[in-house]
């Protein structure tokens, strides 16, 4: 009954504008914003990251053919470096295991970091010997396609985090 | 230990900080500033330490402002320079932020940022600024009392570009 008289969340409707897609792998609904069911605050994905996103090669290039073994270099506003590694769908996804001593990253695109990234950020992406450095920072938001997912008629935004020009 | 030696120096620091905060309290926002100033000394560093798409970039936050790897009022200007009706939206929202603001001081461009412990507020960006020490808030508050048309404020606010 208080559901129906409040209605939905925003973070319920934000999940639902993702539409419906196969989920429960690494693999699953790339260039989406990850952290719209993956963050610490909301995570109906049952898992929580701090950053994740999907990597491409050129920036128009179809959500499902994204650029696998990219390293996605970061480093945080305490000099701390970190680096994950896209899987076969240009996926990574970092989270926060405490009980690490140092980063863990796996070919499925994970990585454990044992502490809390601290905001801004500064990343690259880099592949096949080319280091692709972001102009600017990452301030605050975990999902990189919550910023690179292209304009539309009434927005501009980024095209999708990509290595080539 | 004399009363002198004991006293004297809270006299002199309380004395010297009233003269701080009197200095500080009597500057007042003015209307606006030139937009070839702001282009040159302001716009720069909104645009690194403000602007992102995660940030300010954003269309409905209070303070939007449009930088050339944040928003653009258009697609086709990606990758450009910030254009001068960008710039001139930009400082229309600096107006819009805090319009009952008299003091500098007292104007929520520099309180937000400006860490709590040194009297600012809640910021969802996080304690930007220590104290009012920092080269931003020096640059932005020369912005809102005398639009940067001093030189010690176009000094500091070259100097804290990356």
């Amino acid at each position: 009954m208080t559901t129906s008289c409040i209605g939905q969340s925003p973070e319920d409707r934000r999940r639902e504008a993702q539409g419906s897609a196969p989920d429960g792998d690494v693999l699953h609904r790339p260039g989406q914003p990850c952290l719209v069911c993956h963050s610490d605050k909301y995570d109906p994905g049952g898992e929580a990251f701090v950053i994740a996103g999907t990597i491409y090669q050129h920036p128009d290039d179809p959500n499902d053919q994204g650029l696998a073994g990219a390293q996605v270099s970061l480093i945080d506003s305490e000099d701390r470096e970190f680096s994950a590694y896209t899987n076969a769908a240009g996926n990574f996804m970092i989270k926060v295991d405490p009980n690490l001593t140092e980063p863990v990253a796996t070919t499925d695109g994970r990585l454990k970091v044992p502490f809390e990234p601290k905001f801004p950020l500064t990343v690259a992406v880099i592949y096949q010997g080319v280091d692709k450095s972001m102009d600017s920072m990452i301030w605050r938001e975990g999902s990189c396609a919550s910023c690179h997912h292209g304009s539309t008629p009434a927005r501009d935004y980024v095209e999708k985090v990509w290595h080539e020009e | 230990m004399s009363c002198t030696k004991l006293f004297l120096p809270l006299v002199l620091a309380f004395g010297l900080s009233a003269c701080v905060f009197e200095e500080r309290s009597t500057e007042q926002v003015i209307e606006r500033g030139a937009l070839a100033d702001f282009s040159k000394y302001v716009q720069p560093v909104l645009r690194v330490g403000c602007a992102s798409l995660d940030c300010h970039g954003t269309e409905g936050r209070p303070l939007r402002l449009y930088a050339r790897n944040g928003l653009r009022i258009g697609a086709s200007l990606r990758g450009q320079d910030e254009t001068t009706a960008e710039m001139q939206a930009n400082m229309t929202s600096i107006d819009g932020l805090d319009p009952q603001a008299t003091q500098v001081e007292n104007h929520l461009l520099l309180l937000k940022p400006l860490a709590v412990d040194a009297g600012g507020i809640s910021h969802i960006g996080g304690d930007l600024w220590p104290d009012q020490s920092d080269g931003v808030y020096r640059c932005l508050h020369a912005w809102l009392r005398s639009g940067v048309s001093d030189e010690a404020g176009r000094q500091v606010c070259t100097e804290v570009l990356p």
